[in-house]
C-alpha cells in the first residue's frame, strides 16, 4: 500500500495550474468526476486540453496519471509487464493498472494515435463493470472509487485508417475544446506570455486570421499555446514581426507560398 | 583490295560479298520477331517495284538499324507499313530520310514514343510539302527527342493537328522557342508541348499564375472569403458575380513589384466583398457621377479594412502619388482626391478637394453603409460635371492600379444604350464575361474575347488504336467472337488551366495523400513471435524465461522482425463518360466534374504513394463504336496535363461496360504491380443503342468482370447518384459495389477504398 501510494504522490499537482474557463467546461467536468463518468476531451491542439485536465485533477485534489499514445504502444504499456530481475519475475504495474488501483486520473493524451488492439484494454474500465481484468497476471483489478478515465482526441488529424471505434467513442461523455473567444484567448495570452494588453489582442488577431486558412493552406490555424510563445519572445525583447516568424510562420508550414502569406497577414494586422 | 588469302577480289565481287552478308544479318534479325518477315517481305515487294538498287539497300539499311536498336515488334511493323503505303507522289529517298531519323529520335526517345511519330506520319505528310521541309520536320523532332525525350510522344500524338496552324518553319520555331525557355524543367516542357493550339501560347504574359495560389490563399486568410479566381486581359481587377478577375500581368510589373501589386489588389477585392453591398441601381447618374460614387465606395472599404488591419494602410497608400497642381483634366482630380481620402498626411487647397475630404470624414459614423457612397458621390459628381474638365468616359480607367474597375457594383439594369455602352466601355471590363452566371459558377465554356480561351470540342475522330473484343450473349451461352470494335482516342487538352476544386475536396485530397505516404512510406509491419528476426521480442523473451524458470519447456519464438509494409498497387480507374453524367448532383455539381475531383484526387495520393494509377474512361454509340480515352496512363506524372485533359472531357452517348472492361484489363495486365484492381464508376446500368434487352448487356460485363478476377485482379465499381444499381451488383458482386447516393462524397469515399485497399 505504501508503495503505491508513494508511487502516486509524483503525480500530484502542487501548484494551481492557470486555465481561465471558457465555456462551462469546469462545471462540466466536475459533473462528471461525480460519477466518475469517462470523459473525452475533443479540439484542435494547443488550446488547453492538457492544461484543463491537469487543473481540474489540482482542483479536485487527485494525481494525475498522464500517457502520451503512440502507434507503437501495446496493451503491456499501459496494463503493466512482467520483468525478470535478479531473484526471478516481478510484475511491473503500468501507468494505467496504477491509476486504477490508487485512484487516480487517468489521462490517455491523442489516444487515436495508439493501435486499435491496445486501446481496447480501457473498455471494460469505461462501463458499470470497472475492471481492468490483467490476463498475465490472472488479476482482476478493480478500480479505486476515485479513478476516472479521461482521454483527448484531435479530430482534424484523423484518417480513415485511424479513428475511435463507435464502441470506444460511446462510452465517454465529450466536452469540445476551441478556440476561445478574442476577449478570453486575449485574457490567457497575457497571462501566460505576461505580456502587454495590446500585444495580447494582436497576437490573437493574428492567430484569427491565420485559422482562416485552415484546409486551405494549413491544417490548423495558430493555436493559443504559440501565442503564448509568441508573446514571451516579445516580451524578451524580440520585434514583434520576427516573433511571429519563429513561433507562428516556421511551424506552421514549410510551403513558400503559405509562409509569404502568412507574413503578408501578419503586416496587414500590424498598425 | 586485298583479302587474307592474296587473292584481289573484284569490288563487284566485294559489293555483294558485304550486300550477301547484310541480307543475313537482315534475315536473322528479322526471324527473332514473330510474324515480322511477311511484312517485310510485302514491303520489300513494294519498294522494289519503285526504286534504285541504291534506295533499296538504304531501305534495308534503316531496317536493320531499327531492328537493332530493338524498337520492338510495334514499332517495326508501322515503319513497314509506312514503307509498304508510301505515297507514290513522294520519292522513296524522303522515306530513306525518315528511317534514318527514326533512328536517332528512337534511341533518345524509345520505342512508344516512335511508334507515335510513324503513327501520325501518314495524316502528317498531307500537310508538308517537299523533302526539304519533312527533312526540317524530322530534324526539328531529332532535336526535340535529343533535348527533350519526354516530350517526342506528346508532340507526335498531336502532330497532324500542329500541322494544321502551322507551317514547318512556324513548327521549328515554336518548338525550339519551348526547349529555349524551359530547358531545365521536364515538368514545364511537358507543358508546353502538350497544348494543342501553339499560337494561343505565343507570348502572352501571364504573371498570374505564378501568384495565384498564393493569392487565393491570402484572400482567405485577410477576409475568410473563397471567390473563384481568374485572369482577365483587361488592365484592371473587376468583381462580378463573386468571380474575383485580376489582371493577367500589370503593366510594366514583374517581380516583387507585380507581387506587391496584386498583393495589395487581393487586398482592395476582399475589401469590397466584405463590406460592399448590393449592386448600386444606376438609375439616373450622370458618368462622372457613377465614377465618383465607386471612388467613395473604394475608400470607404479601405477604411473599413484598415480598422480591423492597420497594416493595409502602408500597402496602399504608396500607390497613391497624385500631387497637387494646377490645371487639372478630371483624372487628375479624381486622383488627387482618392489620395486625399487614404492619405491624412497630404494636403492639397483644391476646393473641391477639400469638400470631399470633409464630407468624408464627417460620415465617419456612418461609413459602415454603402449609401453614403451614394450620397457623397453624388454630390461631388455633380460638381466636377459643372466644372466642364475633360473627361472621356471610353477612356477612364480607375487609378490606382490596384483598385478594380467597380464594374461589379453597379445594377445597369435596362438602360437606354447609349448611356450603359459608355459606361461599359469606359470601365474596360472584358467585353463577354457579364454572361457569367451570377452564382459565380462560371459556365462549363466560356467564350471569352481573349484567343486563349476555348477548350476543344470533341472532334469526330476516328481513334487511333482500334481493338476488337468478343461479348457475351447470355441467351445463346457463349461468346460473340470479334463483336465490338473499340477505338482509343487521344484526349483534348484544355488551354485553360482546371476548375480549382471545391474547398472540402481539396482537403480531402491532402489528407488521402497524407495517408497515401503514411501508408506506403516506413510502414513497416512487425512481426513478433518469429523463429527469427533481428531484434528480441522482448514479451516473448520474458514467457520464455518465466517458462524455464518454471521448468517448462519455453516457447523459443521470441524474435521480431519488421518486413514491408503494404505492397505495392496499380488501379485503372475507369470512368463513365457516357451522356447521363451530365446530370447535377445535389450541390450542382454534375456527375462528371465529381468523377473528374476524385479522379485527381486519387492520382495525387496514388504519386505520393508509389503506386500505379492509370485514368481511363469510355463511353459508346453501338457495337462498332465503343469509345476508350486514356487520360493517364500508368507512366503518366500526375501532372497538369492530366488534370487539363480531365477538365477537357465531355461526356456524351451510352455504356457498353463489358468492352471496356475487358480493354482496361488488357492495359491494367501489362502493369507490373503486387495487386491489380479496376475500379469504375459509373451513374446507371450498361445499356447502348442497338441493345434492346437490358439484361443482355449486364450480363455480358458481368462476364468480363468474372474473365478479369480469373486473371488476378479485382474489380469493384462506385454507383453514383439515385439509381438502384442492382446491375452492379450482378456484375461485380454486391460485396464489390458501392453505392454512393450523395456523389459529393465520392471522395470520401475514395479515401476509404484506397485505406482498405493497402491494409
Amino acid at each position: 500500500m505504501t508503495d503505491k501510494t508513494a508511487t502516486l504522490d509524483q503525480y500530484r499537482i502542487v501548484d494551481e495550474p492557470y486555465y481561465r474557463q471558457v465555456g462551462r467546461e469546469i462545471d462540466l467536468f466536475s459533473a462528471a468526476y461525480a460519477s466518475r463518468m469517462p470523459v473525452m476531451l475533443k479540439g484542435p491542439t494547443g488550446c488547453g486540453k492538457t492544461r484543463f485536465i491537469e487543473h481540474m485533477a489540482w482542483r479536485l485534489g487527485k494525481p494525475l496519471v498522464t500517457v502520451a499514445c503512440h502507434e507503437d504502444m501495446t496493451a503491456s504499456d499501459l496494463a503493466g509487464r512482467w520483468l525478470l530481475d535478479a531473484d526471478g519475475t516481478v510484475w511491473r504495474d503500468g501507468p494505467l493498472t496504477t491509476a486504477v488501483r490508487g485512484g487516480a486520473i487517468c489521462y490517455l493524451d491523442e489516444i487515436v494515435e495508439a493501435r486499435q488492439d491496445t486501446t481496447v484494454v480501457i473498455h471494460p474500465l469505461t462501463d458499470d463493470r470497472r475492471i481492468l481484468p490483467l490476463e498475465k497476471r490472472g488479476e482482476l483489478v478493480r478500480a479505486h472509487p476515485d479513478f476516472q478515465l479521461v482521454i483527448s482526441y484531435n479530430p482534424g488529424y484523423q484518417s480513415a485508417i485511424k479513428d475511435l471505434k463507435e464502441s470506444t467513442k460511446q462510452r465517454f461523455a465529450s466536452i469540445d475544446f476551441g478556440y476561445p473567444e478574442m476577449p478570453i484567448e486575449t485574457e490567457i495570452v497575457r497571462r501566460e506570455a505576461k505580456v502587454a494588453a495590446d500585444i495580447a489582442e494582436l497576437l490573437v488577431k493574428i492567430a484569427k486570421h491565420s485559422r482562416h486558412l485552415k484546409g486551405h493552406g494549413l491544417d490548423e490555424g495558430a493555436s493559443t499555446r504559440m501565442l503564448i510563445n509568441a508573446g514571451r519572445l516579445v516580451e524578451q525583447g524580440i520585434m514583434l514581426d520576427e516573433a511571429c516568424e519563429v513561433t507562428l510562420v516556421a511551424p506552421l508550414t514549410d510551403d513558400n507560398d503559405v509562409r509569404r502569406v502568412l507574413r503578408d497577414t501578419i503586416a496587414a494586422c500590424v498598425p | 583490295m586485298r583479302s587474307l588469302a592474296g587473292d584481289t577480289l573484284t569490288t563487284a565481287q566485294v559489293a555483294s560479298l558485304s550486300i550477301f552478308r547484310a541480307e543475313r544479318r537482315l534475315h536473322t534479325l528479322l526471324q527473332a520477331y514473330e510474324g515480322l518477315e511477311p511484312a517485310f517481305a510485302a514491303a520489300h515487294r513494294a519498294i522494289d517495284a519503285r526504286a534504285t538498287h541504291t534506295e533499296i539497300d538504304s531501305w534495308c539499311t534503316s531496317i536493320v538499324s531499327l531492328l537493332e536498336l530493338n524498337l520492338g515488334l510495334g514499332t517495326l511493323r508501322a515503319f513497314l507499313t509506312l514503307s509498304q503505303s508510301w505515297p507514290p507522289d513522294r520519292p522513296l529517298a524522303e522515306l530513306n530520310t525518315v528511317g534514318r531519323s527514326l533512328h536517332r529520335i528512337g534511341r533518345e526517345a524509345g520505342s512508344a514514343a516512335t511508334q507515335t511519330l510513324l503513327d501520325a506520319l501518314p495524316a502528317s505528310l498531307h500537310k508538308i510539302s517537299g523533302s526539304s521541309d519533312l527533312r526540317r520536320m524530322l530534324d526539328v523532332f531529332t532535336q526535340l527527342a535529343e533535348q527533350a525525350p519526354e516530350s517526342v510522344m506528346l508532340v507526335a500524338a498531336r502532330l497532324p493537328r500542329i500541322l494544321d496552324g502551322l507551317n514547318v518553319s512556324g513548327f521549328e520555331i515554336w518548338l525550339t522557342a519551348g526547349l529555349r525557355a524551359h530547358g531545365g524543367s521536364t515538368r514545364k516542357r511537358r507543358e508546353y508541348f502538350a497544348i494543342d493550339d501553339p499560337l494561343s501560347s505565343s507570348s502572352t504574359i501571364d504573371e498570374f499564375s505564378g501568384v495565384e495560389r498564393r493569392l487565393a490563399m491570402g484572400i482567405a486568410a485577410l477576409w475568410d472569403q473563397r471567390p473563384l479566381l481568374r485572369p482577365t486581359t483587361a488592365r484592371r481587377a473587376s468583381l462580378i458575380g463573386g468571380v474575383v478577375r485580376l489582371p493577367d500581368h500589370f503593366l510594366g510589373m514583374t517581380g516583387d513589384a507585380s507581387d506587391r501589386m496584386y498583393w495589395a489588389a487581393t487586398a482592395h477585392a476582399g475589401a469590397h466583398l466584405a463590406f460592399s453591398g448590393p449592386p448600386f441601381p444606376v438609375g439616373k447618374l450622370k458618368p462622372l457621377q457613377i465614377v465618383l460614387v465607386s471612388l467613395i465606395e473604394d475608400a470607404r472599404v479601405e477604411q473599413l479594412a484598415m480598422r480591423t488591419m492597420p497594416g493595409l494602410a502602408r500597402l496602399w497608400r504608396p500607390y497613391h502619388v497624385a500631387e497637387a497642381s494646377g490645371q487639372s483634366a478630371a483624372a487628375q482630380l479624381l486622383a488627387r482626391l482618392s489620395r486625399a481620402l487614404i492619405d491624412p498626411t497630404y494636403r492639397d487647397d483644391h476646393g473641391w478637394i477639400e469638400k470631399g475630404r470633409t464630407l468624408f470624414e464627417a460620415a465617419m459614423p456612418d461609413w459602415h453603409t454603402p449609401d453614403i457612397s451614394r450620397r457623397i458621390g453624388g454630390l461631388l459628381g455633380n460638381d466636377i460635371g459643372q466644372m466642364r474638365l475633360q473627361f472621356n468616359p471610353r477612356t477612364h480607367i480607375v487609378e490606382p492600379a490596384y483598385r478594380d474597375d467597380n464594374m461589379g457594383l453597379w445594377d445597369f439594369g435596362d438602360q437606354p444604350g447609349e448611356l450603359a455602352e459608355e459606361i461599359e466601355i469606359g470601365a474596360e471590363s472584358v467585353r463577354l464575361e457579364q454572361r457569367e452566371r451570377d452564382d459565380g459558377k462560371p459556365n462549363d465554356r466560356i467564350d471569352e474575347a481573349s484567343p486563349r480561351a476555348r477548350p476543344r470540342q470533341t472532334a469526330a475522330t476516328e481513334g487511333i488504336l482500334v481493338a476488337r473484343y468478343p461479348e457475351w450473349d447470355y441467351a445463346l451461352g457463349r461468346l460473340r467472337p470479334n463483336w465490338v470494335t473499340v477505338r482509343e482516342t487521344e484526349p483534348n487538352i484544355a488551354t485553360l488551366p482546371p476548375e480549382p476544386m471545391p474547398l472540402g475536396s481539396e482537403m480531402i485530397a491532402r489528407r488521402m495523400t497524407a495517408i497515401a505516404r503514411g501508408a506506403a512510406i516506413g510502414r513497416r509491419i512487425r512481426e513478433k513471435r518469429q523463429n527469427e528476426g533481428e531484434i528480441l521480442d522482448l514479451d516473448a523473451c520474458i514467457a520464455a524465461a518465466v517458462a524455464r524458470r518454471g521448468g517448462l519447456p519455453p516457447d523459443e519464438r521470441v524474435f521480431q522482425r519488421e518486413k514491408p509494409g503494404p505492397r505495392d498497387l496499380a488501379l485503372l480507374l475507369l470512368l463513365d463518360m457516357s451522356q447521363s453524367t451530365n446530370d447535377k448532383g445535389r450541390d450542382g455539381r454534375s456527375l462528371l466534374a465529381v468523377e473528374k475531383d476524385a479522379a485527381s484526387i486519387l492520382g495525387a495520393a496514388f504519386e505520393a504513394a508509389g503506386d500505379a494509377l492509370a485514368i481511363h474512361a469510355f463511353n459508346s454509340d453501338g457495337r462498332d463504336k465503343v469509345r476508350y480515352v486514356q487520360f493517364k496512363s500508368f507512366s503518366d506524372p500526375m501532372d497538369s496535363i492530366v488534370r487539363r485533359r480531365l477538365s477537357a472531357m465531355i461526356s456524351e452517348h451510352s455504356t457498353r461496360l463489358g468492352a471496356a472492361l475487358r480493354h482496361a484489363g488488357n492495359h491494367l495486365k501489362q502493369q507490373r504491380a503486387f495487386r491489380h484492381v479496376v475500379v469504375m464508376l459509373t451513374d446507371g446500368e450498361p445499356s447502348d443503342i442497338d441493345v434492346q434487352d437490358s439484361a443482355y448487356l449486364v450480363e455480358d460485363a458481368r462476364h468480363a468482370a468474372q474473365t478479369l478476377r480469373r486473371s488476378g485482379a479485382d474489380v469493384l465499381a462506385f454507383g453514383l447518384g439515385q439509381g438502384s444499381f442492382q446491375a452492379l451488383d450482378r456484375i461485380v458482386g454486391a460485396k464489390f459495389a458501392f453505392r454512393v447516393p450523395r456523389i459529393e462524397t465520392l471522395p470520401e469515399r475514395m479515401i476509404q477504398l484506397y485505406a482498405r485497399l493497402k491494409t
